[in-house]
């Protein structure tokens, strides 16, 4: 009895495993194959205006950590006011910074992809994919806010130290 | 009949030298050109897995906009100073200075935002 138990779960895990998510229905389906050159040429826009976003987002990052909270923190230490919390600060934004870099990447080669795909013939895989891509843009919108946080952060903590002046 | 002999016992040799020099110059074109071949391939192999391919604008189709070039001249850009005594004046002139950025970072509408790869952007019917 116990063995009948296991392979009937062995077999329920099998399927729920080998089965793919549908996720897309017959109508998406029928628009995706209709729209396959629209949906490709609106996905090549948004491949542009995302590296016009990081270069814009990159070039204020890197001037923020550069120009400002580095050369700050090292004045600080020299007039004995640093804090922990200023030097943990600034260590979180340059390894959200190099997250931001790779996960851009990593979003951008998978919507490379999506572009290269063949949404007539694969319509599933490629719905399948695009549903991939979301989430991997989601993470670099995330890295994007986690970084505006932390330099809120440096702000609040830059004002605490002007106080104590 | 012998002066004919000896001209051709003179020339051929030249004859064979010069073949053998076109040979080699041609052997040689060939694999400079196979080399260079070579060398550019890995090297886009290289910039398009490295992922530079993604963070690079100067490639063509993504160069940026007129509107998006700043005129660098104009502006005496602000840069915290490494060394020296920091007092309320130096630190209000920082954080000054800090807003703006952080201003021209807010002023980009939604950066990846879920929009631009939605299924209504898209004409994809959502149910």
């Amino acid at each position: 009895m116990p063995k009948i138990k296991i392979l009937l779960l062995g077999l329920i895990c099998s399927l729920a495993v080998g089965t793919p998510a549908l996720a897309i229905n017959e109508v998406q389906e029928t628009a995706v194959k209709e729209r396959c050159d629209t949906i490709k040429e609106a996905l090549k826009e948004t491949q542009k205006e995302d590296a016009r976003a990081r270069v814009y987002l990159g070039a204020f990052y890197e001037k923020i950590l550069t120009d400002f909270i580095t050369p700050l923190n090292v004045r600080l230490v020299e007039n004995n006011l640093s804090t922990p919390e200023l030097v943990e600060n600034q260590n979180k934004i340059a390894d959200t910074r190099t997250l931001f870099m790779s996960d851009f990447v990593n979003y951008q080669q998978d919507l490379e992809e999506l572009t290269m795909m063949n949404c007539r013939e694969k319509t599933e895989d490629f719905y399948n994919k695009l549903i991939k891509v979301r989430q991997k843009r989601k993470i670099v919108e995330q890295d994007t806010l986690k970084m505006r946080n932390l330099i809120s952060e440096h702000v609040k903590l830059a004002n605490q130290i002007k106080g104590k002046l | 009949m012998e002066e004919a002999n000896g001209a051709v016992g003179k020339t051929g040799p030249k004859n064979k030298k010069l073949k053998r020099g076109g040979w080699n110059l041609l052997v040689l074109g060939i694999l400079s050109v196979l080399v260079a071949v070579t060398t550019t391939s890995v090297s886009l192999a290289i910039y398009h897995n490295s992922g530079d391919i993604y963070l690079d604008r100067s490639r063509p189709g993504y160069l940026p906009d007129e509107g998006e070039i700043e005129d660098d001249d104009t502006d005496v850009e602000y840069k915290m100073e490494k060394s020296g005594k920091i007092d309320m004046k130096v630190l209000e002139e920082y954080l000054e200075n800090l807003d703006i950025e952080v201003k021209a970072i807010d002023s980009y509408d939604k950066p990846f935002g879920a929009s631009a790869l939605s299924n209504e952007r898209l004409g994809i019917p959502t149910e």
